[in-house]
């Protein structure tokens, strides 16, 4: 399985509709617009409680628009 | 008066528990209701972070108006009657309609509580029986209440208010989707 260091959290922001339980369990990297969707800091995920969150997050997502990616290798040179 | 207290705690318990799960159930139709999209107010975390503190401050009441109702012996309760539906010697049908409601409601509350976690994403769908909730506890405080013909105003403007913000959002949700068809 992969190393939640190497992925990173991304939002599909068409399947997205404002439930905003992402940003109640992971408000270290999620966070709500005006309108209430979610947008995403997509920095790779470091430690244990962050790995726990995001499972949590994406797990809870009734319309499933939050998934964890791997993270693309320009990304990694910007978050080592 | 000593004799007295549990029944008025009770109440009192009990009108402030309902008036708190009204307001919760407003702030729950209000998260993801398209005016509250459109305007941004209050904004969108705050509108979570209320819904959540409404949420434990009404489970703590209601757990107060149990616990007093069942401690009084004049008012003919009783452990099973608040926990059994149908088994209270005083106004058994609208006691049971309490029971239900907060069995319905912990249902719902836990669900949300241990989303991603236990229950995933089976919350969501859960938490659509949410405005039965309201529902149940309404009936019950009208035709459990003693003093419910001095409180009749309270009932219908609370019960008005849910109404109106559920009946806007589904009303303006559908204008909505029917303009983007057009639109598309």
């Amino acid at each position: 399985m992969r190393q939640h260091a190497d992925q990173m959290l991304a939002v599909d922001m068409v399947k997205c509709d404002g439930h905003g339980i992402c940003a109640w369990l992971f408000p270290d990297r999620v966070g709500l617009d005006d309108w209430g969707y979610a947008w995403v800091d997509s920095a790779p995920l470091q430690t244990p409680s962050q790995r726990r969150a995001v499972r949590a997050a994406v797990r809870a997502c009734p319309r499933r628009a939050l998934t964890l990616m791997p993270v693309p290798d320009a990304a990694r040179s910007v978050h080592p | 008066m000593s004799q007295m207290l549990p029944w008025i705690l009770g109440r009192g318990l009990g009108i402030a528990a309902y008036l708190s799960l009204t307001a919760l159930t407003i702030f729950g139709l209000w998260l993801r209701h398209p005016l509250a999209q459109r305007w941004g107010w209050p904004a969108p975390v705050t509108r979570i972070r209320v819904h959540a503190v409404l949420a434990a401050a009404t489970v703590v009441l209601i757990l107060g108006h149990v616990v007093a109702l069942v401690l009084d012996s004049f008012a003919g309760v009783g452990l099973r009657g608040a926990l059994v539906p149908g088994a209270s010697g005083f106004r058994p049908l609208a006691v049971a309609l309490g029971t239900v409601s907060v069995y319905v409601a912990l249902l719902v509350g836990a669900t949300a509580a241990l989303a991603g976690r236990l229950t995933g994403r089976m919350w969501r769908p859960i938490h659509r029986v949410a405005l039965a909730v309201f529902g149940l506890a309404w009936a019950h405080g009208v035709l459990a209440g003693s003093d419910t013909p001095r409180l009749r105003l309270m009932y219908v403007v609370t019960g008005g208010l849910v109404v109106l913000v559920a009946v806007t959002r589904r009303m303006v949700s559908m204008s909505d989707r029917a303009l983007q068809r057009h639109a598309a």
